[in-house]
């Protein structure tokens, strides 16, 4: 649906990002670096855009780089004990490509897809349709990486595009199920598709440990793909029509603890203030975890969706 | 008839779940609907079973066993093998197995005559195997990976390897196991045969996300479903279709 133009621009948009030394907890480094905070963020990483492809890679491509980032991370958190083995860690320079949907990434999708638990029933139907729906919605991964591992993907489905694949019609139907009466017309109103601009299911996941600038980043990947889509798809008017999305859900997955709530995407939180309602159910229970967990659907339009971005942003660049 | 099931929304049926031609063992699962497949297709046939090992659920992975025995590791506890003992078919001899490599089903790979081990499995450990299972035992690789219960599948019939298996390879292992051997991949290309899949003689198991070509090499190689073999030892493809596929010009 999506052909050449379009991925030449994304090529030229394309932000290289060297991660960030991991966050530590303690104090006492002996790196010089800015603090971004009162708490613990320290971060030394450069942010550089890449104009042309002539980069030179000053890491391994093997996946093997992931490991040892994370070992990297608990030698730092081990605090004090670990003191003298800081000199001879040095920061592991990642640097991660925002990439179009497509095949290769089924699995890394898929994986992502499976960690929710209202959305892991529908993982490899709703991975088919994120490549699909190529127009939208982005992918981290790194160059040349065989493996094509998927750090984090987010991507917004329009409800009625793919109102015919089974799983949008069992998200539907979920969303409304448990819908408190007094947003229940408006609910239906939004998931048939009737409402002057479409509206999408926002699906985003992501590793545990990416770096704030890449999570930032990642959004406002989605927010460029969702303006350049309306001008510039090549589908024809209709396409570029579907892609103008006034109303966004989100189905958030948080754990219930102490009767609190807690969202495991900070950047959910975010997107829940802003948010015109927002509505919780229990997710299916999974073997093993003893937590509680929930799903918040998160309903926003178009402004709030921006608000919510420069909240982001604020949050995070300060 | 290769069925595509899942357990728990896992497409790796062949972790929660080990299947013989006498017997078939499936993992305590939060519903029982994967247990029900099973139960549909082999019940008037061979005993299903539930079964834990140590407590956990990966049974596929823990456990190996052909229509003559079972070997279980240590890790199984005295209760567990109690249950297996009692709901096992007369023939079948169950046996707990000390070595130090516990994911029996990953290090080794059998069918009723032949077993691929490990290369670091113990001397006592291939005895027992020999005994037990009735079976010849060969210490060999699998595209260089160790793990051969992990990266191949066998029954009598026929055989699969991980997709990056060498041709000289395919040869070698096929005249050690005596079967025929195709290099494939399961669950949309995942390479790891044992944890997607398990077969038997007359049926195979694997997960949802197997793509409709991984399906037909399975049943072509492992004989199963329409291209099970019929009287004259050729499957239906090539004596009831053969007229309407092949064109004769002259």
């Amino acid at each position: 649906m999506v052909s050449m133009p379009k991925k030449q621009k994304k090529e030229g948009e394309e932000q290289k990002l060297s991660s960030a030394r991991p966050p530590s907890s303690d104090d006492d480094d002996t790196s010089s670096s800015e603090d971004e905070s009162d708490d613990e963020i320290i971060l030394e990483g450069e942010l550089r855009k890449v104009e042309d492809e002539d980069s030179e890679k000053s890491f391994d491509d093997e996946p093997e780089t992931k490991r040892p980032r994370k070992e990297e991370k608990k030698i730092d958190d081990d605090g004090g004990n670990c003191s003298s083995d800081e000199d001879n860690v040095s920061p592991l320079k990642v640097e991660f490509t925002f990439n179009d949907a497509s095949e290769k990434f089924f699995h890394g999708l898929k994986m992502h897809l499976h960690s929710n638990p209202v959305l892991a029933p529908y993982s490899s139907a709703l991975a088919d349709i994120a490549i699909e729906n190529v127009s939208v919605g982005t992918i981290i991964s790194t160059e040349n990486d065989p493996d094509d591992n998927v750090f984090g993907f987010a991507t917004v489905l329009n409800v009625t595009t793919y109102q015919k694949h089974d799983c949008i019609q069992e998200l539907k139907a979920k969303c409304l199920k448990y819908c408190p009466d007094e947003r229940k017309e408006e609910m239906k109103t939004v998931l048939s598709g009737k409402t002057n601009r479409p509206a999408g299911f926002l699906l985003h996941s992501r590793m545990v440990n990416i770096p704030l600038e890449i999570t930032q980043a990642l959004h406002q990947q989605l927010v460029l793909d969702m303006d350049w889509a309306v001008e510039h798809a090549e589908g024809g008017k209709e396409e570029r029509k579907s892609h103008d999305f006034g109303v966004f859900i989100l189905l958030a997955p948080c754990t219930r603890v102490n009767g609190s709530l807690i969202y495991k995407y900070f950047d959910d939180e975010i997107f829940s203030e802003h948010a015109e309602f927002t509505y919780e159910f229990n997710a299916p229970k999974s073997y093993g975890s003893e937590e509680e967990h929930v799903c918040s659907v998160i309903a926003f339009t178009k402004t709030g969706h921006r608000a919510a971005m420069e909240d982001l942003k604020k949050l995070i660049s300060g | 008839m290769a069925v595509r099931c899942a357990f728990e929304n896992s497409n790796e049926v062949g972790v929660f779940s080990a299947l013989t031609n006498s017997y078939c063992l499936v993992g305590v699962g939060g519903s029982e609907n994967f247990y029900s497949v099973f139960e549909a297709e082999l019940q008037d046939h061979i005993p299903v079973i539930h079964a834990t090992v140590a407590g956990c659920r990966f049974v596929g992975r823990t456990t190996v066993g052909n229509k003559r025995g079972l070997l279980v590791p240590t890790t199984t506890s005295d209760v567990e093998l109690q249950h297996l003992r009692n709901s096992l078919p007369d023939g079948v001899v169950i046996q707990r197995v000390e070595e130090r490599l516990s994911a029996l089903g990953n290090v080794i790979a059998c069918n009723d005559h032949v077993a691929l081990v490990h290369p670091d499995i113990d001397r006592e450990t291939e005895d027992v195997i020999a005994d037990v299972l009735g079976v010849e035992v060969f210490r060999q690789t699998v595209a260089g990976q160790a793990l051969v219960g992990s990266y191949s599948k066998f029954t009598n019939c026929g055989g699969m390897v991980h997709p990056v298996t060498t041709v000289e390879d395919m040869e070698e292992l096929s005249s050690l196991l005596q079967v025929p051997l195709v290099a494939g991949t399961v669950n949309r290309g995942s390479d790891v045969l044992g944890g997607g899949l398990v077969v038997n003689d007359w049926a195979a198991f694997t997960g949802l996300d197997t793509t409709s070509t991984e399906i037909s090499v399975m049943e072509s190689i492992f004989k199963i479903g329409e291209h099970a073999l019929n009287k004259q030892g050729s499957s239906s493809i090539v004596t009831n279709m053969r007229s309407s596929l092949i064109d004769h010009l002259s």
